[in-house]
This record gives structure tokens, sequence and C-alpha cells, in this order.
């Protein structure tokens, strides 16, 4: 009866896998492996204001999604790296390797009155030479909240929820995205590149 | 001469007519900007999105609406709270981007952007109390309600134009209480987005499309 009563309490919260396009960004003509190097589980939040659910997030398969979109828009050429054998070991014939190595979710349940429900994300990521030197790693973060009114958690906490999960992942990505185009020593890395190119 | 006044005619009958058909289906993009970084869920801002989308959807029964959710995804990142235009020569900038172009051009003849918000100030006061024998309300409160919106309306042809337009509507809520409390309240906001959805079909059908 306990696990029938717990699945019925249950609900995953429905997020968009993905951008129905590709995200805009100035690619860079490289070959690059994307590896990604963090566990994948679900996040269960329990929301405790209202009716006392748990909501279920699939947080780090959307985020491995986009960032799978992200990578490819980055750079011409992205293949995904195998998670065994380490890259490091063997190094890929490749100009560069990209990996997502942290994605973090954290939420802090609030109440209808004055404390608001609180989203956080951040991501690492890194981009690496073939032979595993780090031409620089970024870390972005964004934060969502907001102050629910009353009964809102009964009638709409999977709908807030999923906004402040997704604005704040996007925003999370887009900042990323913004610090890797400005970034000098990814232009020093795409320049190097391009050279060798020339050269073969 | 009677084919070249023929082929005139034709012509000028042409050139009346196609514009007339480009603006009875065009595709309009709806916008929030600047987005509130603070307030994704803001309310006012998705019941005036609906509203806007329903009001234009009215007047262009065969054209396309497409939500501002979709025009950030085809943007992104370059709509997001955090990197959003800052100013409007931002945004102008942003929509002379070839990139920025190509993708909206695919999808869109217009894109509006949209602001706005309702400023409320209550006045007044109502006093209830209840007892064995019953109970009741006494008083009269009032609400004063300022809702302002701004639009530009982007004319994404060759070249892209603009217009800004503006809606600004006040009233007043009114409460009176005798036994109960029966609320008669000001619409401010439907009568704003009425008026907005005028001026920007307004704008359409005198910059017909592509």
């Amino acid at each position: 009866m306990a696990p029938l009563l717990l699945t019925a309490c249950t609900i995953t919260l429905p997020l968009k896998p993905a951008f129905e396009e590709p995200p805009l960004f100035p690619q860079i003509e490289a070959r690059v492996g994307s590896a990604c190097t963090i566990p994948i589980h679900t996040f269960d939040y329990v929301e405790t204001g209202g009716a006392g659910s748990v909501i279920r997030i699939d947080f780090d398969r959307v985020s491995l999604a986009r960032f799978g979109q992200v990578f490819s828009a980055l750079f011409s050429d992205v293949t995904p790296l195998p998670p065994w054998p380490p890259w490091r070991e063997t190094p890929p014939d490749l100009d560069g390797v990209i990996e997502l190595d942290k994605a973090h979710l954290a939420m802090v349940a609030g109440d209808d009155l004055h404390n608001p429900e609180r989203v956080t994300v951040s991501y690492r990521v890194c981009l690496y030479t073939p032979e595993g030197i780090e031409v620089n790693c970024w870390e972005s973060h964004a934060e969502q909240f907001h102050q629910r009114a009353a009964f809102e958690s009964y009638l709409s906490l999977e709908g807030y929820l999923s906004t402040l999960i997704e604005t704040a992942s996007r925003e999370a990505i887009a900042r990323f995205m913004l610090d890797f185009e400005r970034d000098p020593a990814v232009k020093a890395w795409a320049e190097q590149v391009a050279e060798r190119r020339e050269g073969q | 001469m009677r084919h070249r006044r023929l082929c005139l005619l034709a012509c000028l009958l042409l050139g009346l007519l196609l514009p007339a058909a480009a603006a009875a289906s065009p595709r309009i993009g709806l916008l929030w900007w600047p987005a509130d970084p603070g307030n994704p869920t803001n309310p006012f801002i998705g019941s005036l999105e609906k509203c806007l989308a329903r009001r234009l959807a009215q007047a262009y029964p065969d054209g396309s609406l497409v939500p501002g959710g979709r025009i950030r995804d085809m943007l992104f990142p370059l709509l997001e709270p955090a990197t959003q235009p800052a100013s409007e020569a931002d945004f102008a900038a942003l929509l002379s981007r070839p990139d920025v172009r190509q993708r909206l051009g695919k999808r869109l003849d217009y894109l509006v952007v949209f602001s706005g918000g309702t400023e409320s100030e209550p006045r007044g006061g109502i006093i209830c109390g209840a007892g064995y024998g019953g109970g009741g309300c006494l008083g009269l409160a009032w609400i004063n309600k300022d809702t302002r919106i701004d639009v530009v309306t982007w004319a994404l042809g060759e070249t892209v134009s603009a217009t800004h337009q503006g809606s600004r509507v006040e009233g007043t809520t009114w409460v009176p209480a005798f036994i109960l409390p029966i609320p008669i309240p000001a619409l401010t906001e439907a009568e704003a987005c009425r008026d907005m959805s005028r001026q920007i079909v307004e704008f359409i059908d005198s910059h017909p499309g592509k």
C-alpha cells in the first residue's frame, strides 16, 4: 500500500528536453569530442507548503541533451566520446575535447506567505586539448525565485516550478555561451587549430 | 495600344491587391521585452500575451502567431533575461544580424515587442463582523488602477522598420459593502489590450509584408 501511495504522490515535472532550433553561435571550425563526467540521476523535490507531493525532475538528462545541442552549435564537427576508456588515456585524433563536468540543481521550498521558492542552477564546462591540457573552464549559474500566491501550490505548482527551472537552466547555459564566445583563450586555441589545419 | 492599356490596368490591380493579400495573412511574433529577470512568471505579461494573441488572431484569421517562448528558442541564447539587448538600439542591432534575420525571416513578417504593467492603489475600507445572529460587512473600498502597455512593432522586410505605440487606461474598481461586499471591477487590462491590438493592426495594415 505504501509504495502505491508514494507513486500516487510523485509527479514527474515536464521539462522541454532540448531547444527547438540549434543555438545561434559563430561556429568555430574544429573537430571536437564531447564528453560528460556527470552521473545521471533524477532530482526529487519534496513540496512542503501545499499538497506535500514529491516532484521528480530529470534535470541531468535534460541538461545533457541541451549541452549536446550547444556543443554542436559551438564547433563545426562534434563527436560524442564514449565514457570508457577515458579519453585522457588515449588522446583522440581531434582538435580538442569539451566536457560538461558539473550540472547542479538546488531548490529551496517556499510557502504562501513571505518565503519564495528558490531554484539555483550551475554548470561547469571545460575545453581541453586532445592531450588533456586545459584551454579554459567556465562556471555559470543562474537563480530564479517565485513567491507563490495563496493556494497556488495546489493549482499550478508544476507549472511555475518548471518555468523557474527552465528559465534558470537556459540562463546559465546562455551565460556560458557568451563567456565562451568572448574568451581570449578560446580565440587563441581556435587560431592554433586553424593554423594547424592550414599547415596540413 | 489596347493590350498595353489592359496590362497597365492588370498591373495596377495587382499592385493594389498584393499588399492587401500579404497583410491579410501576416506572420506575427509576440515577445515580452525587456523581460524581467527576477519575475519569469509575471502573470500580467502572461495574460497580456494571451489577450494580444487572441485579438490579433481575430483580426487576421488566416495569419499565424508565434509566442514569445518560441521566439526565445529560435534566437537562443540572445534573448534570455541575462543576455537580452539592453536598449532599443541594441535590439535593432540584434535584428540586423544576418543569422537573426534569417531565423526570424523564415517564420515572421512582424515582431511585436511589448512590456507593461498595472499599478494599483487601494483606498477606503470595509469592516466585517459576525455574531450568533449572523454577520455582515459595511463600508466602501476602491482600487485605483493604472494600466500601461508599450509596444514596438518591427516590420521584418528587406529593411527593418519599427513603430512605437502605447496605451494607458486608468480606472477604479469599486467594492461597496452592505452586508456582503460586491466588487465592481475596472477592466483596465482588457481595455488597454483592446486599444493596443487595434493600434498594432493599424500599423500592420499600413506596412504590408514582404
